[in-house]
């Protein structure tokens, strides 16, 4: 998808000199704040006390624990995208095929999943599956609670990616097999399957980076039978202060990554060259036949089912009192009758929030620019350096602001860290929301405003700004979403003493007891709300948030 | 060898087809004609089992086929856009239909190749179908859809998507290879030039119901209804009173062959001429050159008359007079879908 709306545009010549500046922007920003910690995380991998040391990676295939999270992560992230796909392939054909009533909000609602926070995700799931959930299992500390909360979280991936890319597949094709004397089924394996397969690589591939990067949901439903490399590099540096160790875990941890982001470019760079043959949409027609009816009603039934009952669940032990239904558990949040301070930890997360927005936002911005004008070489190269902060786990990238910014001063427990490792998170997600609508902005109106006398300056500040105006404000707001569900680099920079909302839930579930256990519920409940309200004030702009993934 | 009998097709509130008859004969072939969504292209669909009529039956040399799937029907349909399988490459897409037959492959490759040396496309055949110009792959879709011998070969608009110097080239290639292979076929179409240049017999379609059936003399020279006449490029209408051999328009009064009484009128283009010693006298209020000759809009008595004159033709502004072939006026049945 990308390649290709890259390539139509290029047209747009560079804008001599003006296009320059905005370069240093994200150069420095990711330089110091993403790149830096990188570095010296691998640095700590490699050398302890100064000489060249590899026994931390030695350490990796002796230490039972470590080489079983190694394998674990490698095969729940194989098994996930696997998982991912067979459920979510059958949504992905009847969005992509059938019109019905409320589709487009089926569309908007399958990538929610995608967006909230994997702390509420995991409450939702140890509400639903854990004990004392409407289904009687217990599936708490299980691979199977895991591999369900991945597939519920990827949903929404290979729905929207398969299903924007199926939408474009004439029908026409699979009729001309038909009427040559294919059958339903040979005609979708040997016409439409062939033409899925890159989108189907693609999202399997993303799927896999974001599965074997999981940290917050194998935490919570993991316990301590299951850990990733993610949970095992948080553990040996926070519980067992091995940072040797947990350096090591992260280069490995960063070379997997490397590895999916790779053949997800080349996925991509194939991908692109397919031809999209009809305009999306035009195909898709109403059910017409009972049986066609019932299909579609069962995929969304289930669709509905999948991605309603965890949210539904926790929302309802939430509610659930040991004397009835209630907000007690509510209650109990701001009346300082906890042991951490969930009111706080509101207040907290929403001026962390705030203030990561605001660098996100305006490195994102500059980002989007150099990207899109790519002055020179660095513009070409940074657009794929700028892809690996949205590939590369929040827990490295915690971890690697707690390794490089001991010295020259200590600012490790500077409450500005946060806010800085979620802009590092955040910033990508800007990118990928305004790049594409400042692609789109014809290069026709800013030859047109160039003619007219405007320099290329002006050309930014009079015609593509205001275009990408309200797209800045979607990006803004999913950067806002993005930081107050952040767990991952934020379970290594937070201070007991101040809490957020992630952390202070995970702190809650590590409590035996029924009022904590809802008092997490809860708190769960206020994160989830708080990011569906802006995730849903931003969706009116009609931002497809998830098309350039 | 195809008889559609009574065919009708709604979308929704939307009737796309009319108890639509259609027959073709062995070897024949026929052109569905009309303007953009007067049914063309469903009734195509419905033959191929693309659509399920809501009522009528489909039969195929004598066989109801009317319940069976798309690929038991063994009909070749080239589609508007040709539908080429962007995967596969020229010779893999000609392969497509035998390959579902369950030839073997040396007798996929022996057909592969005698198919595409009939549309000078051998030295293509390992090409992907994306590196093909518009004409290439036509002819692609064209010997796709021709490969597995179909009984009956189905083209939807197939020369719709060319420039026109290239489709009036094709049209006739088409029409040769048609008759050579001897292959029954229906050919849907817009353009009457075309359905004029390759049909047996043309089938006039207009919301979803055939206006009129004839081949193409006949339906020149008496479209059935002010539609069919409209769409054929007539210009001409208008409302006669006739008595004793002589009709009074509006134009001004003429002569006629019609016996007594009061029509739905229109001229064939080629009935009204300019001619000193004509019955009607007009002033030429617009004059546009193509082909050898003038298109001349001539007001007579204020309302506008169509003249086609040879070469250059008077300025505007000169005063005419315009003579009407008797034989030429053609009446409609009373105004049954007058205005088209």
């Amino acid at each position: 998808m990308r390649g290709r709306a890259r390539r139509a545009v290029k047209s747009g010549a560079p804008a001599a000199g003006a296009g320059r500046w905005p370069a240093a922007v994200p150069v420095v920003f990711f330089g110091l704040f993403f790149l830096y910690p990188l570095v010296r995380v691998v640095m700590r991998s490699l050398s302890l006390e100064g000489r060249l040391d590899l026994s931390p990676f030695l350490e990796i295939l002796t230490r039972g624990s470590l080489r079983r999270a190694a394998w674990f992560t490698v095969w729940q992230a194989a098994a996930s995208t696997l998982a991912a796909l067979v459920f979510a392939l059958p949504g992905a054909y009847v969005l992509a095929r059938y019109r019905f009533f409320g589709r487009n909000l089926v569309w908007a609602a399958s990538a929610a999943p995608f967006v909230l926070p994997t702390v509420v995700v995991g409450a939702a799931y140890l509400a639903l599956l854990g004990p004392g959930g409407p289904f009687g299992v217990d599936l708490r500390y299980t691979v199977w609670a895991i591999l369900i909360a991945h597939v519920f979280f990827n949903y929404g991936v290979v729905v929207r990616m398969v299903g924007s890319f199926w939408e474009l597949i004439d029908p026409k094709l699979e009729e001309a097999a038909r009427v040559l004397g294919a059958g339903r089924l040979r005609a979708f394996l040997a016409v439409t399957l062939p033409l899925l397969l890159p989108p189907i690589a693609a999202a399997s591939s993303i799927v896999f980076l974001f599965t074997f990067t999981s940290f917050g949901v194998v935490l919570i439903l993991g316990g301590f039978g299951y850990a990733t490399i993610e949970v095992a590099v948080w553990r040996e540096a926070t519980v067992n202060l091995d940072l040797a160790a947990s350096a090591a875990l992260a280069v490995v941890q960063l070379a997997g990554v490397g590895a999916a982001l790779w053949a997800y470019a080349r996925l991509q760079q194939r991908h692109a060259r397919r031809l999209p043959l009809r305009a999306a949409g035009r195909a898709a027609r109403r059910p017409d036949t009972l049986r066609k009816r019932l299909a579609v009603g069962a995929v969304l039934a289930s669709m509905a089912l999948y991605l309603g009952a965890p949210v539904a669940a926790l929302v309802w032990r939430s509610l659930s009192t040991g004397s009835g239904p209630g907000l007690g558990h509510y209650t109990a949040l701001v009346g300082g009758a906890s042991f951490v301070d969930p009111g706080g930890a509101v207040v907290n997360s929403l001026w962390f929030a705030a203030a990561a927005v605001v660098p996100a936002l305006l490195v994102g911005l500059a980002s989007a620019v150099v990207i899109v004008r790519r002055p020179g070489r660095i513009g070409a190269r940074l657009d794929t350096f700028l892809m690996l902060p949205l590939g590369t786990s929040a827990v490295t990238i915690g971890f690697g602001f707690l390794v490089a910014f001991g010295w020259p001063v200590d600012i490790r427990t500077s409450a500005w860290l946060i806010p800085l490792a979620h802009s590092v998170v955040a910033a990508p997600f800007v990118i990928r929301t305004v790049a594409p609508v400042l692609r789109s902005v014809s290069p026709r109106l800013k030859e047109a405003a160039a003619v007219l006398g405007a320099s290329p300056r002006r050309v930014f500040r009079e015609v593509e700004l205001p275009m990408v105006r309200r797209a800045a404000l979607v990006g803004a707001g999913f950067a806002a979403a993005v930081s107050l569900g952040e767990f991952g680099a934020t379970a290594f920079l937070v201070r007991p003493a101040r809490p957020t909302i992630p952390t202070a839930v995970f702190r809650l579930l590590g409590q035996p007891g029924a009022a904590t256990f809802g008092q997490a519920m809860a708190l769960s409940t206020v994160l989830l709300v708080l990011t569906t309200v802006i995730i849903m004030s931003i969706d009116r702009y009609r931002m497809d948030g998830l098309g350039e993934f | 060898m195809l008889e559609a009998t009574g065919v009708t097709l709604d979308y929704g509130p939307h009737r796309a087809l009319d108890r639509v008859d259609l027959s073709v004969g062995a070897g024949e072939v026929a052109a569905l004609l009309g303007p953009s969504g007067s049914g063309k292209t469903s009734l195509l669909r419905v033959i191929a089992g693309l659509e399920k009529p809501g009522a009528g039956e489909v039969r195929l040399g004598g066989r109801d086929i009317t319940g069976l799937e798309v690929h038991e029907r063994r009909l070749g349909l080239m589609f508007q856009d040709y539908a080429l399988f962007p995967h596969l490459t020229v010779a893999e897409n000609t392969a497509f239909g035998l390959r579902m037959q369950g030839k073997d492959r040396a007798a996929v490759r022996r057909r592969v190749a005698e198919v595409l040396s009939w549309m000078d496309m051998e030295g293509m055949a390992d090409r992907g179908v994306d590196t093909l110009s518009g004409g290439e792959q036509q002819r692609v879709a064209l010997a796709r859809a021709l490969a597995p011998e179909p009984s009956l070969l189905m083209l939807d608009e197939p020369v719709g998507a060319l420039d026109r110097a290239l489709r009036s080239r094709l049209v006739p290639e088409l029409s040769r290879l048609l008759r050579r292979l001897g292959v029954s076929a229906v050919y849907v179409t817009h353009d009457q030039d075309e359905a004029f240049a390759i049909a047996d017999r043309v089938a006039v379609l207009h919301r979803g119901r055939i206006r009129q059936v004839d081949t193409p003399e006949r339906l020149w020279m008496r479209p059935a209804t002010e539609f069919v006449a409209r769409f054929l490029g007539y210009e001409n209408f208008a409302d006669l009173e006739v008595r004793a051999g002589a009709a009074s328009s509006s134009w001004g009064s003429f002569e006629c062959g019609l016996p007594d009484g009061r029509y739905r009128t229109a001229i064939r283009p080629d009935g009204a001429s300019l001619d000193p010693s004509g019955a009607l006298a007009g002033t030429v209020e617009a004059a546009s050159f193509a082909a050898g000759q003038t298109r001349l809009e001539v007001s007579c008595r204020g309302r506008p008359l169509v003249v086609n004159a040879p070469g250059t033709g008077p300025p505007v502004g000169a005063a005419v007079r315009v003579g009407v072939d008797p034989e030429a006026v053609l009446a409609f049945p009373g105004g049954e879908d007058a205005g088209g």
